[in-house]
């Protein structure tokens, strides 16, 4: 009995004193600590991440970053939703501009504009539009990290053989398309270009054509207006009437990077993000121009941006660290050695090593499509809206229904589903 | 009639064999990737055996700049044995009282304990990190093991298998002067083997396996466990699929080492532990 005693309270003694081992470690006295989650870097630039952290805590010694970095997925956004419902936010976290207004919307993260005038921070640190893609009501909501837009690429060959000019940065819908009938014109298999019919490459074409999914406002739906359905019949007058891009059936399951690759596309939208890969695969000379618009430009933009916890105790020093990250002239070199995206900062001399990288020739094209970046549709029931318009866009790109019926049911079925 | 018996059996065999074939195959197609490089990965048409076989995936998750895939294994093997015992023993204990000894609201309490098995571990994630939170908790394994104490699965399991030990044993050992601790450790977990090891295997492969709980609870990667750290190898724009492959090859080995040993009791714990229900 004795034994069966000791034996008991030896294990109770051992729990006790193996758990509180596990406990975290204090901060280093004197020190502020901030955290900052993050995804962007992954395993690919983790070091390139480390150098920059190392930079900034060099350089200010009394703050130290706690990196609490994952890879990018679903991973990321269930442990960051439930930490900031939890109450236990990070002081900083990254998300990408996808989430940025989700995120936004559910007041996760602080307005910044009194931290830009406190610390003196000047806001044409950053490139042109930038800022106004992360503001929301008027007041700045994050911190640029990192960029990349989508530009046009094209196949110099085919249009040489075509017989047509080259795109140009002030070219419309109709200039691509007339370019893209004589590429198509060149042979069986060959296309003139190649645009998504889905959601998000809609949200886009319709601004190009002075349309919107919702009044300016943001208080009513207008997916169906004339100048929409006019915009999608474009779109779909591609591969229907005109047949410069491939059907769905067409295509045969082919990436379009691996027909653009086989010099099967004339015309092609691209993030500048796989430019590293064209470069190594393309045989033939090749270029990029500004997307074309028609009555305006509307490009696409890819970003990070880096957020301020509304409950963090330290909102000063985190400011200082996302836009040291952002700005500071070592890391904007890190982050362009490592071909990380592009940095956020303005001063056009930063970029020229990144201009001069060819090919393609005319990366300013890159840069300039910042100024007509669109942001995409600012509501709670972000992804339930993709969901109905893409649902029916993809009926009407498979010809079960026409443009105007497919955006008529599309804004019935959103105006009873979305609450604005 | 004897050659129609004979037929069937054929029949049903290759049948079963063809479900067996079709359940290894994703294990083949993890061992393939493994072996990829990564351009292969997604080629089309898919080269089910690669055409340049490689183990450099296997080298290099040993090399990589975010996880450090060896401490994540230890990290691993520590939580699972810790997931593992102390449920088992805070159960047991619960189970033993629950099933042997009298005393005022047992019922409605062991009632409660069940009706816990009704609501779904994703409606207490938050109020637990909430808890964990003000107990000053996160990012430690304490915030791993301590929710898993009270497992209603667990004490409901082994509460009926002690109720099948005779109360003549234990009112034999309690006339020689046995305690109440005696009993527990001396008559009742010995008897108890085969459910205890059929357990302890359960315990063992759900914490080896766990993922979303100390996805939350764990932000500092030094601490991460391997899942975690596979799982987060992917970024934006590369994909580290022939990497995940192999690390969660190496990752099934401490699980077939512990089913292995505890494969004989497993057995009769199966078979007599209330399983079967």
């Amino acid at each position: 009995m004795k034994r069966t005693i000791r034996i008991g309270v030896a294990i109770l003694l051992v729990l006790t004193m193996v758990l509180p081992v596990f406990s975290a470690g204090k901060a280093e006295s004197g020190k502020t600590t901030i955290r900052y989650a993050n995804f962007s870097a992954g395993e690919s630039n983790a070091e390139t991440l480390r150098k920059m952290v190392d930079l900034f805590e060099a350089k200010n010694p009394t703050i130290k970053v706690e990196l609490e970095s994952m890879g990018y997925g679903d991973n990321y956004w269930t442990s960051l939703i439930t930490r900031i419902a939890g109450g236990d936010p990070p002081d900083a976290f990254e998300l990408n501009m996808e989430q940025f207004l989700a995120f936004t919307l559910r007041k996760s993260n602080r307005a910044l504009d009194d931290l830009f005038a406190k610390t003196g921070t000047d806001v044409n640190l950053f490139g042109e539009g930038l800022l106004d893609a992360v503001s929301f009501d008027g007041k700045i909501m994050a911190i640029p990290q990192s960029f990349s837009t989508v530009v046009l690429v094209y196949n110099k060959e085919l249009f040489d053989r075509a017989n047509t000019p080259y795109p140009r940065a002030d070219w419309t819908w109709d200039d691509a398309l007339q370019a893209a009938l004589k590429i198509s014109a060149l042979g069986k298999d060959i296309w003139g270009t190649f645009n998504p019919i889905q959601f998000w490459e809609f949200y886009k074409v319709v601004q190009q054509n002075g349309g919107g999914l919702m009044t300016p406002d943001g208080k009513e739906l207008t997916i169906n207006t004339p100048q929409n359905v006019a915009s999608l019949e474009y779109m779909l007058d591609r591969m229907w009437k005109y047949h410069v891009m491939p059907t769905v059936e067409e295509q045969a399951g082919r990436p379009e990077a691996d027909m653009f690759v086989d010099g099967k596309l004339g015309m092609w939208l691209n993030g500048v993000w796989a430019f590293t890969d064209l470069k190594d695969r393309v045989k033939f000379p090749w270029g990029i121009e500004m997307e074309p618009g028609n009555l305006t430009k509307a490009t696409h933009f890819f970003g990070n941006v880096g957020c301020i916890s509304t409950t963090t105790k330290y909102p000063e020093e985190t400011f200082k660290f996302l836009t040291f990250m952002a700005t500071d002239p070592d890391v904007v070199q890190l982050r362009l050695d490592a071909q990380w995206e592009l940095p956020t900062v303005g001063d056009p001399t930063v970029m020229q090593r990144y201009l001069a990288d060819t090919p393609p020739d005319n990366k300013e094209a890159v840069l300039n499509s910042l100024q007509y970046a669109v942001k995409p549709p600012a509501l709670l029931q972000f992804s339930e809206l993709t969901n109905i318009v893409n649902t029916k866009i993809e009926q009407a790109r498979d010809g079960q229904l026409t443009a105007k019926q497919a955006l008529d049911q599309a804004q019935a079925e959103a105006r009873e589903k979305i609450r604005l | 009639m004897k050659a129609n018996r004979i037929v069937l059996r054929i029949v049903l065999y290759l049948f079963i064999s063809f479900l067996a074939l079709l359940s290894l195959l994703p294990f083949f197609w993890m061992v393939s990737t493994s072996l990829k490089a990564r351009e292969a990965i997604y080629a089309i048409p898919i080269q089910w055996i690669p055409k340049e076989p490689s183990l450099e995936a296997y080298r290099a998750i040993f090399h990589l700049t975010n996880i450090d895939f060896v401490r994540g294994f230890i990290n691993s093997v520590f939580v699972s044995v810790l997931l593992t015992l102390l449920p088992l023993l805070s159960s047991a204990m619960a189970a033993f009282a629950f099933a042997k000894i009298e005393f005022r609201g047992k019922r409605v309490l062991f009632s409660t304990f069940l009706l816990t098995m009704m609501i779904p571990g994703t409606i207490t994630m938050i109020p637990n990190f909430i808890t964990l939170r003000l107990l000053g908790l996160l990012n430690t394994y304490t915030a791993l093991v301590l929710p898993a104490l009270s497992s209603s699965m667990g004490i409901f399991l082994m509460r009926q298998h002690f109720i099948k030990i005779q109360d003549e044993y234990l009112e034999a050992a309690i006339m020689d002067g046995a305690s109440l601790y005696r009993l527990f450790f001396t008559i009742v977990l010995p008897l108890a083997k085969p459910v205890l090891f059929t357990m302890g295997l359960f315990n063992f492969m759900g914490a080896w396996n766990n993922f979303l709980w100390p996805l939350i609870i764990l932000t500092q990667r030094k601490k991460w466990t391997l899942q975690l750290g596979l799982a987060n190898l992917g970024s934006n724009f590369y994909n580290y699929q022939h990497y995940q492959m192999a690390g969660a090859l190496i990752s099934i080995i401490p699980i077939i080492i512990v089913y292995l040993i505890s494969q004989r009791y497993v057995e009769q714990g199966l078979s007599t532990g209330g399983l079967k229900a």
